[in-house]
């Protein structure tokens, strides 16, 4: 086999599920529904699903103002962001934490999960994190990039 | 990739697509579908929600989502999508060939969520078809031939192996095979560009021990070399050889035609390239039709690499009648040490053969540099210099045929696109694996 390179593999895999996480959360503003409404939820005609009493927080945040759906977009863009990278994230320490992606992976595996078009979003960012988690165990470590090769305490 | 019906459709549909670049035709065809697979699931995100609400069928959006066919094989399929995309980046596939190329074989459940998408749906009838003819190709694919015998191996360690393959085996120039070694791996088919020409009276590929799998060929074929006898003529190349690699490494043995250690199978793919042995044959049968001239350019990094293609470069230069067909052009880009610069300084003067190559064609040292070599090109030309006989109301076209990293592809293709005049047309094929 050859030598698969777990972080380099999971960047594409996070890329791509931030790509649809951000994509997702643009789409949830405009036709705003919970996901897990259907759990003791009623079903009215015509009108749809309305979520059990018990889920009104998440009736708050996703449809009378849809929060999730924008810290969705927001994490997902500070993920493609991070991954890409940025230039000005390039000399920062956190651009080469591999913990820190699955942190924020497995965070918008749960925030996309929420909400209706984030679902798929949610397998993808949590098959990243594994990917991450593998590297991880592996015990793969980042470049540093170019720029910072020398500096002191830098990245 | 259905090579082998590529290699059927190649020559008569490449006015329809570009058959030629096939792989990177794969490529764009990846890319319009993610692109349509992401309007066609956000319609469907919108279609569904709106049901739901109006409840024109009385069902949740979650139920046609994620308990209907249509549902479930669209969400499967951009998994798999998500997957095949991600393992076919050009890192992954340099790191990990295994990771992408198993990871692509979902493309086989992939079909099958496509038929039962749109169930009811006119297009399974072209799905189907297509499906059949996928399957077809791939079975015939595998339509190799055993028991072929390993006659010849040519022994640099660690750097490349050629075995002759004594098989009856139709084949154009520049053909390559794909082999797999069963006792290696039963699903690993890897491909290799046939050495040999046509006219050969054996098939050869050079393999280059870089990988795990040729690595492990290697190392089953060194038992077989040192159980078999010395061929006579071995010695000749070896003191040969010994000059170029300035290391005695090189020996050529030949095996009894019935040592074979392992069973061996193929089958041929599609040709890309001209090379110079197939030239040269063809120059000896007359048949090079409107073919004026070659210019061969090898770079590579170090004197010892190229010394199995010495021989042959050798044998190629030493029959030109006309010292202006075929220009061999040698570039070293390693550092070179002082040693050997004055090595090279104190032999080259006034030596009929270059000190390095043992060909009359002088090697140079660095980079070639590309837009000189075509503007040069293109300016004797135009100049009338370089093919006499011709005239500027003809159009010259000069092919370039590439193998090699994608970086010095690029750089090449840059000088044949910047070189193009209204006289002079430069095209630029790659061969891809």
């Amino acid at each position: 086999m050859g030598n698969l390179i777990w972080h380099e593999y999971s960047r594409l895999t996070a890329i791509t599920a931030s790509v649809y996480a951000v994509w997702a959360g643009f789409w949830a503003l405009f036709y705003r529904k919970f996901f897990w409404d259907f759990v003791a939820g009623t079903l009215r005609d015509p009108g749809g699903l309305q979520p059990a009493r018990s889920a009104a927080v998440f009736v708050t945040i996703i449809v009378k103002v849809p929060v999730v759906p924008m810290i969705a977009m927001l994490l997902g863009m500070f993920m493609i962001v991070l991954e890409f990278p940025f230039p000005q994230l390039k000399s920062l320490a956190i651009h080469r934490s591999i913990v820190l992606r699955i942190v924020l992976l497995l965070f918008q595996t749960f925030i996309t999960i929420l909400f209706y078009q984030g679902t798929n979003a949610a397998i993808w960012s949590f098959i990243a994190a594994l990917c991450y988690t593998r590297a991880q165990i592996l015990g793969e470590s980042m470049a540093v990039a170019k720029e910072n090769r020398g500096k002191d305490g830098g990245a | 990739m259905l090579r082998n019906i590529i290699r059927v459709v190649r020559p008569k549909m490449t006015w329809l697509f570009p058959a030629d670049e096939n792989i990177w035709f794969h490529r764009q065809v990846a890319y319009s579908m993610a692109f349509w697979a992401m309007v066609h699931t956000t319609a469907h995100y919108v279609n569904f929600i709106n049901v739901e609400r109006t409840q024109i069928r009385k069902q949740t959006a979650q139920e046609i989502h994620y308990t209907q066919p249509g549902g479930i094989t669209g969400h499967f399929m951009l998994l798999m999508m998500f997957l095949m995309y991600t393992t076919a980046h050009h890192k992954i596939r340099k790191q990990c060939f295994e990771a992408f190329w198993y990871t692509h074989h979902l493309a086989f459940f992939f079909m099958l969520g496509l038929y039962t998408h749109a169930t009811g749906c006119f297009l399974e009838v072209y799905h189907l078809a297509r499906d059949n003819l996928f399957r077809r190709a791939r079975l015939q694919g595998i339509s190799w031939q055993e028991g072929n015998r390993l006659s010849k191996v040519l022994f640099i360690p660690v750097v490349q192996w050629s075995f002759a393959l004594s098989a009856q085996l139709k084949y154009t120039a520049g053909q390559w095979l794909f082999l797999q070694v069963p006792e290696l791996s039963g699903w690993q088919w890897h491909p290799f560009t046939i050495t040999s020409a046509p006219e050969d009276p054996y098939v050869s590929i050079h393999i280059r021990q870089v990988g795990d799998w040729t690595r492990a060929l290697g190392e089953r074929l060194v038992p077989s070399i040192s159980s078999c006898s010395n061929d006579p003529g071995s010695d000749e190349g070896a003191e040969k050889d010994q000059k170029i690699g300035g290391r005695g490494d090189f020996v050529e043995l030949d095996s009894s035609a019935n040592t074979t250690p392992f069973p061996l199978r193929w089958y041929r793919c599609h040709p890309i390239r001209i090379d110079p042995q197939n030239i040269w044959y063809r120059q000896r049968k007359g048949t090079l039709g409107t073919l004026r001239r070659v210019e061969f350019f090898w770079v590579c990094r170090d004197a010892p690499s190229f010394g199995w293609f010495q021989s042959l470069l050798q044998e190629v230069e030493a029959a030109q009648a006309d010292p202006n067909f075929l220009r061999i052009n040698i570039y070293l880009t390693q550092k070179i040490h002082e040693d050997m610069l004055w090595n090279i300084a104190v032999n080259d003067a006034g030596a009929e053969y270059d000190p390095l190559t043992l060909l009359r064609s002088r090697t140079m040292f660095g980079r070639p540099d590309w837009m000189t070599i075509y503007g040069q090109m293109r300016q004797a030309i135009e100049g009338g210099q370089y093919i006499p006989g011709s005239t500027s109301q003809l159009k010259t076209k000069v092919g370039t045929y590439f193998c090699g990293p994608g970086v010095l592809g690029n750089a090449i293709k840059e000088a044949t696109v910047a070189n193009c005049s209204s006289t002079v047309e430069f095209t630029f094929a790659k061969e891809h694996f």
